[in-house]
């Protein structure tokens, strides 16, 4: 499911047990967030505001093979936006609802290709860019909510959300940063 | 950042980040500011108006206490991933001593009761899986149809 390449999957390089391994990791460990994030009441009664620490798998991952290469770098985001879908689906039924799911997709979705530019311009840090993708995440999830109800009476909560979306954002990247210096940076086995 | 090169990962934080959570934070700021001053410049009589599905199922004076209860259309059942008992979704709203909430809700995440009270124009308590929408509108709002779409 991570990296499965015909060609390379049939060689059994390390690259692909070791993409495997990681994804599965990141993928339980972002379910573990989602439910510790379920126990926790933040919202305060604004819709679609959570702290996002799922998220936070999904920047590791998207920042682990940062080591150069073209390859390595596809590679991650296509990892990450596997674990994204995996995690939000396997969440929602296991924590939320079908609702939530179709909801969060779109927040994720956004997030996650504002999240994949803004490392591809190189002028972020993982800060940075975690930040960008808390916001959009938000910022999705607002649109989706102004479509629904069709009333944009709700862009009330844009100054929250934005807030939120910042702050929420700021903490998972720092959380990430200091995580991701502990991980040695996986060197390239397999460049065609 | 090329392979090989000395630089193994992003920085964690570089001065870009700084500029763009401080701009999106003055952004988040100002925007509030906005909205406050909207709401302080109309302390004439404030008016609950409902929407469902975006259209406005009515509007009553926040003055007035009021007790009622609002179905969600019976036809959306599948999208809201309600299948068992789904003919009941209902939002019950109060309106007491020039506030308003709702007071019980079988939506799946109950963030509309958890919402509270609003009584400031421009507040709204939203319930995305009903698609409901209560705001707080000023008087000069509640006579005009929907002036914001």
């Amino acid at each position: 499911m991570f990296q499965t390449d015909g060609e390379t999957a049939s060689r059994g390089t390390a690259g692909t047990g070791r993409s495997v391994a990681w994804g599965g990791l990141l993928l339980t460990f972002a379910l573990a967030l989602a439910y510790v994030e379920s126990c926790i009441p933040f919202f305060f009664g604004v819709p679609g505001m959570k702290l996002g620490l799922p998220n936070l798998a999904v920047v590791l991952l998207l920042f682990r093979r940062n080591d150069g290469g073209k390859n390595g770098r596809a590679r991650a985001v296509r990892d990450a936006a596997m674990v994204n879908i995996l995690r939000i689906v396997l969440a929602g039924f296991l924590f939320g609802s079908l609702f939530g799911i179709l909801f969060s997709l779109a927040g994720a979705f956004f997030s996650l290709a504002v999240m994949v530019w803004l490392m591809h311009t190189g002028r972020f840090g993982v800060t940075g860019v975690s930040i960008a993708g808390g916001v959009a995440h938000n910022a999705a999830q607002l649109a989706v909510a102004v479509f629904l109800v069709k009333t944009s009476g709700i862009l009330y909560y844009a100054p929250f959300l934005l807030l939120a979306g910042t702050l929420t954002g700021a903490l998972i990247g720092l959380t990430a940063g200091a995580v991701l210096v502990r991980i040695p940076v996986e060197k390239q086995e397999e460049e065609k | 950042m090329r392979s090989g090169g000395q630089q193994g990962t992003t920085p964690l934080l570089r001065k870009n980040d700084l500029l763009l959570a401080g701009a999106l934070v003055l952004l988040s700021l100002g925007m509030l500011f906005l909205s406050a001053v909207r709401a302080g410049n109309r302390q004439e009589e404030t008016w609950i108006r409902i929407l469902r599905d975006g259209e406005e199922i009515g509007v009553w004076p926040l003055s007035a206490d009021a007790v009622f209860t609002v179905p969600a259309s019976a036809d959306r059942e599948v999208v809201e991933g309600r299948i068992a008992g789904g003919l009941s979704d209902v939002n019950t709203v109060v309106i007491e001593n020039g506030t308003c909430r709702v007071s019980e809700a079988d939506c799946p995440d109950r963030i509309c009761v958890e919402r509270g009270r609003i009584s400031v124009s421009g507040e709204t308590i939203v319930c995305l899986p009903h698609r409901l929408v209560i705001e707080v509108i000023g008087a000069e709002r509640a006579g005009v149809d929907d002036v914001s779409n």
